[in-house]
């Protein structure tokens, strides 16, 4: 019976010279046809990773045994004292700049201030207290004080100027205050 | 003709729905999904480890460089910290770490004397002020009030010499009253702001 059916007679030019119908022929198929040069693509990406890690861990190892050597050097007693030391004048060193760069010279506000009172006013006392001057002095005439007391208003380097007088049979006595604007509010 | 016509349609629906349409699709995913397979199970391991290796080699290849910077400057300081050892242990008299003040005080005391006054008294304390508004890191401001008597004339310059002294002292207060002693001699009050380490070992690591 077998091979004796009757085969329908027709050419069919849309089926595949050879087209597999069961499943492992057809993943034969791919695999030979697509697999493969998928596979031989992913192994070359592979090997060159493999061998490229010879390098790079080589590199990796050597560069972790040079740190680590460093790290010891570093890790003496004496290093790491005389870094704390180096460090300890490097800030002292900053600090003396800044000092010396951002603080005001009082001794020169001071002179300025005392030679400032006219020789015709008698100087009493005086107190300079950083930001604020107050001192007492005393006057035959009060026009003198009147012109003291305009020149220190007028001044921009003094603010909030008060004058106390009081008058006695003799002399007159002024209690004079003002602050002083630092340079650096100016600013 | 009617069998003709019914050819036709069945071609046509064998190209439209063939089975090698069908396989061909199935082809195509299959070849997607091993791709992505390999992808994420072969080629992404491989380039996370080459990736990881390069970073690490990356960190550690900045670590050597700033230890090596390190161990040179450290080498270089040492140099010239045995160059110049002793005027540097000069600094140790000018801001004490101790709070021993004796340049300071042996300074003021020929500073005071030089310009004809006496001290009478002496006394530092802690910087309760407000002029002082530098951000430093190691110096500290310290109070130091001094009593004395002389001639109001050489006050300026006495003042002045005393700003002039290495430690960088700044007159913070100064008062006085133009009475006169016995001895013809004005009492002043002045304060001085000046300068030291609050850590003992600063100069001894």
């Amino acid at each position: 019976m077998l091979g004796t059916e009757k085969q329908p007679k027709s050419i069919n030019f849309l089926e595949a010279v050879y087209s597999p119908n069961d499943i492992w022929s057809s993943a034969y198929l791919w695999l030979t046809e697509v697999g493969k040069y998928l596979l031989i693509f992913v192994e070359v990406v592979v090997l060159g990773v493999f061998f490229s890690r010879f390098i790079l861990d080589r590199q990796n190892n050597d560069l972790t045994e040079q740190v680590n050597s460093q790290v010891i050097l570093l890790s003496n007693d004496n290093w790491k004292k005389n870094a704390i030391l180096f460090e300890n004048y490097q800030n002292l060193f900053s600090d003396i700049r800044k000092v010396r760069m951002e603080q005001n010279i009082n001794s020169l506000v001071i002179s300025e201030l005392i030679s400032g009172i006219p020789s015709s006013l008698n100087l009493e006392s005086f107190s300079y207290n950083g930001n604020r001057v107050s001192f007492q002095i005393s006057a035959s005439s009060l026009e003198t004080i009147t012109n003291y007391e305009t020149a220190l208003k007028n001044n921009s380097d003094y603010y909030d100027v008060k004058f106390s007088i009081n008058k006695d049979s003799t002399e007159i006595n002024v209690v004079v205050s003002f602050g002083l604007i630092s340079s650096a509010d100016s600013k | 003709m009617e069998e003709k016509n019914i050819n036709t349609v069945e071609y046509i629906k064998m190209v439209k729905e063939s089975p090698e349409k069908k396989r061909s699709y199935i082809y195509l995913g299959f070849t997607i999904l091993i791709t992505a397979l390999l992808i994420i199970f072969a080629l992404r391991p491989t380039i996370t480890v080459i990736t990881r290796i390069n970073k690490e080699i990356k960190e550690k290849t900045a670590l050597s460089k700033s230890l090596e910077t390190k161990i040179q400057t450290l080498s270089t300081l040492e140099k010239q910290y045995a160059d110049s050892e002793k005027d540097l242990s000069n600094l140790e008299l000018i801001f004490p770490a101790d709070g021993n003040f004796s340049l300071l005080m042996s300074n003021i005391d020929s500073v005071v004397s030089r310009n004809g006054f006496a001290l009478s008294s002496i006394n530092f304390d802690d910087y309760k002020g407000e002029l002082f508004a530098s951000s430093t890191n190691v110096l500290l401001p310290k109070t130091l009030r001094m009593g004395l008597k002389g001639k109001e004339i050489n006050l300026v310059n006495l003042l002045r010499d005393l700003e002039a002294l290495p430690m960088y002292p700044v007159i913070e207060t100064v008062s006085y009253s133009t009475q006169k002693d016995k001895e013809d001699l004005v009492s002043f009050s002045i304060s001085l702001r000046v300068y030291d380490i609050e850590n003992d070992k600063f100069y001894k690591q």
